[in-house]
């Protein structure tokens, strides 16, 4: 089965976010928006699996193998997972 | 004496460019920074090319909420000058001053070199002494600069040699008093720094009579 896999990779909690902490300032503060906004990358990946976990998992190692990310300061998440 | 804004936010790094480009042509220039600028105080803008917030989000989609662009809209609809020169052309286009929208490059990549253009809507305050379709090389410095169309627009300027995959080699947009330009008309205007000759000049020029008519 093919699946796509949304990941998204952003900073880790700890980790200041400058774009985050623009669009949260420019965009909702400046109109008396009180949310808090981190951002991140959103990939799609399209891969072949037999399951929607085995998709999930293999999505993951695939994003740290080719390091999509670097350990030190990035999460990786799977935001969703559907049939393509 | 005419004053003509130069539009900066954080990120802006053409706006000594463009103010060259306007005492070249003898026209007086201030470099404003948005938080200052107010509607109904200068007789033409100009939204310098750079960096606005860092690109975040989209490029120019922050510069376009600032109030700056709500007095830059009232100055705009009382006929006042506007330009938009590649990052300032995003801002327009993502403030709705300009139909369509600029996405990144098809191929993708910035794209950074002289490209020839043709300048084809020379009704406009800054293209009124352009011959109708005439040729003259300008340099382009963007990632993000495929126009796309969401409707009926005006090709100000095209592209000879399209560098980004904009729809119909559209390289400017124009709508009366307002246009978006991708290539740098200030960086055409010396012709002991530029290469390929002054064929931004005209534009400033343009400008200058436009203001004294």
């Amino acid at each position: 089965m093919r699946y796509a896999v949304y990941l998204n990779i952003a900073y880790k909690p700890g980790i200041r976010d400058p774009e985050g902490e623009t669009i949260q300032q420019e965009i909702f503060e400046r109109r008396g928006i009180g949310v808090k906004v981190r951002a991140g990358k959103c990939l799609v990946l399209l891969l072949e699996a037999s399951s929607e976990e085995e998709a999930k998992e293999r999505a993951l190692k695939l994003a740290w193998d080719v390091r999509l990310g670097n350990p030190n300061v990035h999460v990786i998440e799977v935001v969703r997972v559907q049939h393509a | 004496m005419h004053r003509v804004a130069i539009l900066k936010f954080p990120g802006t790094n053409c706006e000594y460019d463009v103010l060259r480009a306007l005492e070249i042509v003898g026209l007086r220039g201030e470099v404003v920074w948005h938080r200052d600028y107010r509607s109904g105080t200068y007789d033409a803008i100009v939204i310098a090319g750079g960096f606005s917030y860092g690109d975040y989000l989209r490029a120019g989609a922050i510069a376009a909420q600032t109030s700056a662009v709500g007095h830059l809209r009232e100055d705009a609809d009382s006929g006042v000058p506007v330009l938009g020169i590649c990052n300032g052309f995003q801002v327009l286009t993502e403030a709705g001053l300009l139909p369509g929208a600029l996405v990144p490059n098809d191929p993708p990549g910035f794209v950074c070199k002289w490209v020839r253009v043709s300048v084809l809507d020379v009704k406009t305050p800054f293209t009124h002494l352009y011959e109708p379709g005439e040729v003259v090389y300008m340099p382009v410095a963007h990632a993000e600069g495929r126009y796309i169309p969401t409707g009926p627009y005006t090709r100000a300027v095209a592209y000879i040699d399209n560098p980004n995959g904009s729809h119909g080699n559209t390289a400017g947009v124009s709508r009366g008093n307002i246009l978006g330009l991708m290539p740098h008309p200030e960086r055409a205007v010396d012709r002991d720094v530029s290469r390929n000759g002054t064929g931004g000049l005209k534009l400033w020029l343009s400008l200058k009579l436009w203001l004294k008519e």
